[in-house]
């Protein structure tokens, strides 16, 4: 069964060779097997039984959509009307959410199983999914590992054969980092293609909503189901843009490889082969491959960790305790900000405090100002690669690995936040630059206990997800 | 890199306490350390400048009401942690 794709399980159901209650039955029965060593779930939605009947129904009288019936894992930060969104938090524990997030109202529509929320690191701030306020997940290739972050939750479900697909967030690589730790594919959409309305926002410049799957048609199908503009969320994109821009020109063959920056990035020796080895795939597939320049993207990451506190900072003044989420009492409203906000975790109070360390007035010039333009100037090195408008034809894919080194043991960086960030040293220029990118499995690498996955990322150019698609389709066939 | 992480904290309306506070100070001036390597970067973009803005649109619209949203304002109120007659309670200011 988890070797199905959506589109083959579609086809089951519609042919009535199996049931969507068989099919959730079985997605059940493996998360009551694997669940209380995983840790995956924070809650499994009590109302998956009326679903099922609804999702049957639809079918039965012929009006089935592709994700009719499909069982779906949801990340703590998207908000389901009436269920509980807590951020993986103490703070917003027993939030209720009061409406649909558009990514959720746009897969209702469909009547796919919403099968429960998954864990994540506390406001999908951290890599390994440690940082949650509940639980640890755990990987599931070695237990002994992180799944990585902060989406670990999602892609622990897929991989594990919990849910065939779920949905992360990506805010420095999210979606990618635990995709490539886990071994399943993992998509970050162009900013502005999804529509974060309804998303718990952490960095609001970077984020995105994205789909993790087992394999690249289900991501893609359910990418296509999500994406659109959204009068809620002023960064989507037209529909005409999208068009424009996806039928401009067809894409190559050209990939190029910011070696400069990967020799950098503190790389480990079996996924630097792991990744060499990817390239020669691509090359055997016909795949041309060049070493290309980003001269700034070298400080991605620098200005990552500015931005992102920064916008943190002021996202994160929302919980105080006064207008939903927990209150805890104090003398004066003063005290009582600050008896609330002690239920937030170690890592959200100290990207606060950077936050307001960078856009302090006396600092702001030297961080914040010189981290935006790091930002403007990243974002002319990948215009340059990928041609310009003039009709100077550019690279058609950007590929590095997806991380410097395979999921690490937990409790391995938890102390060390700065080493921690390095992982997401190659991922985060996608989303200062807000390309898409996707992670997709590369193969193993041999690690102390046994094999670990590897991930291949490919960034393309501004709303060409049905490049990425392509590419891994080579890639994977 | 020193930071005097109580002031900061005073700013943030963030307290410090117990375990948060182990090795608090290092790490924020560990990762701030390593931020400030941006400043290696040469040239500015003028903030007061299209290319500071960069792609970003304005958005302003008539200040009318667009019942764009599926919630009502009961479902919002009952989020309150605390409320009298449909207003937010809070501590009182002055």
């Amino acid at each position: 069964m988890e070797k199905l794709t959506i589109k083959e399980t579609n086809n089951l159901l519609l042919k009535k060779d199996i049931s969507v209650k068989e099919l959730v039955d079985k997605h059940l029965e493996v998360i009551k097997e694997k669940d209380e060593r995983l840790g995956v779930f924070l809650e499994i939605f009590s109302d998956i039984e009326e679903n099922v009947k609804n999702a049957q129904n639809k079918i039965d009288e012929g009006n089935a959509d592709l994700l009719t019936g499909i069982p779906i894992a949801i990340k703590d930060n998207i908000l389901m009307k009436g269920k509980v969104s807590s951020a993986a938090s103490k703070i917003i524990e027993n939030y209720t959410a009061p409406y649909d997030s558009t990514v959720i109202s746009k897969l209702k529509k469909n009547n796919p199983i919403f099968i429960g929320r998954v864990n994540m690191d506390e406001f999908a701030m951290g890599s390994s999914t440690e940082n949650s306020a509940f639980q640890t997940t755990k990987n599931p290739h070695d237990n002994d590992r992180v799944p990585g972050g902060s989406s670990g939750g999602s892609a622990t479900a897929v991989s594990s054969g919990m849910t065939p697909i779920s949905l992360g967030s990506d805010t420095g690589g999210s979606i990618r980092q635990p995709a490539s730790f886990c071994g399943c594919v993992g998509l970050k959409p162009t900013y502005g293609a999804v529509s974060r309305f309804g998303l718990i926002a952490m960095g609001s410049s970077l984020d995105q909503i994205g789909p993790l799957g087992m394999n690249v048609s289900d991501v893609e199908d359910v990418f296509y189901q999500i994406e659109g503009y959204d009068p809620l969320d002023s960064t989507t994109y037209g529909i005409s843009e999208r068009k424009k821009e996806r039928l401009s020109s067809k894409a190559g063959k050209r990939i190029g490889v910011p070696w400069h920056l990967i020799e950098n990035g503190g790389i480990s020796k079996v996924v630097l082969d792991n990744f060499k080895s990817a390239l020669k795939k691509l090359e055997d597939r016909g795949y041309e491959v060049e070493d290309i320049s980003l001269p700034h993207t070298e400080h991605a990451l620098n200005a990552y960790y500015i931005i992102t506190p920064a916008e943190v900072s002021s996202n994160m003044a929302r919980f105080d305790g006064m207008r939903y989420g927990k209150r805890v009492e104090g003398k004066d409203l003063l005290e009582e900000y600050e008896n609330s906000r002690e239920l937030l975790g170690k890592e959200v109070k100290s990207r606060i405090m950077i936050g307001t360390y960078v856009l302090s007035a006396g600092y702001y010039d030297a961080y914040y100002n010189k981290a935006h333009t790091v930002r403007r100037f990243a974002r002319e090195d990948f215009k340059k690669v990928f041609g310009n408008e003039d009709g100077e034809k550019g690279i058609d894919i950007i590929a590095t690995p997806t991380t410097p080194t395979s999921s690490f043991k937990i409790g391995d960086k938890i102390n060390d936040p700065l080493e921690m960030y390095m992982a997401d040293i190659f991922t985060v220029s996608a989303n200062i630059t807000g390309v898409p990118a996707i992670s997709i499995p590369s193969g193993n690498v041999k690690e102390e206990n046994g094999d670990m996955p590897a991930g291949l990322q490919l960034m393309a150019p501004w709303l060409r997800e049905d490049v990425l698609f392509g590419v891994s389709k080579d890639f994977l066939k | 890199m020193e930071i005097n992480v109580e002031n900061l904290s005073k700013l943030s309306r963030i307290r410090i306490s117990g375990s948060d506070s182990v090795g608090l100070s290092e790490n924020i001036s560990s990762i701030l350390e390593y931020s400030s390597k941006v400043q290696k970067v040469s040239g500015s973009i003028d903030a007061s400048s299209d290319e500071y803005i960069g792609d970003i649109k304005n958005i302003f619209r008539e200040d009318v009401s667009e019942s764009k949203f599926s919630f009502k304002t009961s479902d919002i109120i009952n989020s309150f942690p605390k409320s009298k007659k449909g207003y937010l309670s809070v501590k009182k200011i002055l």
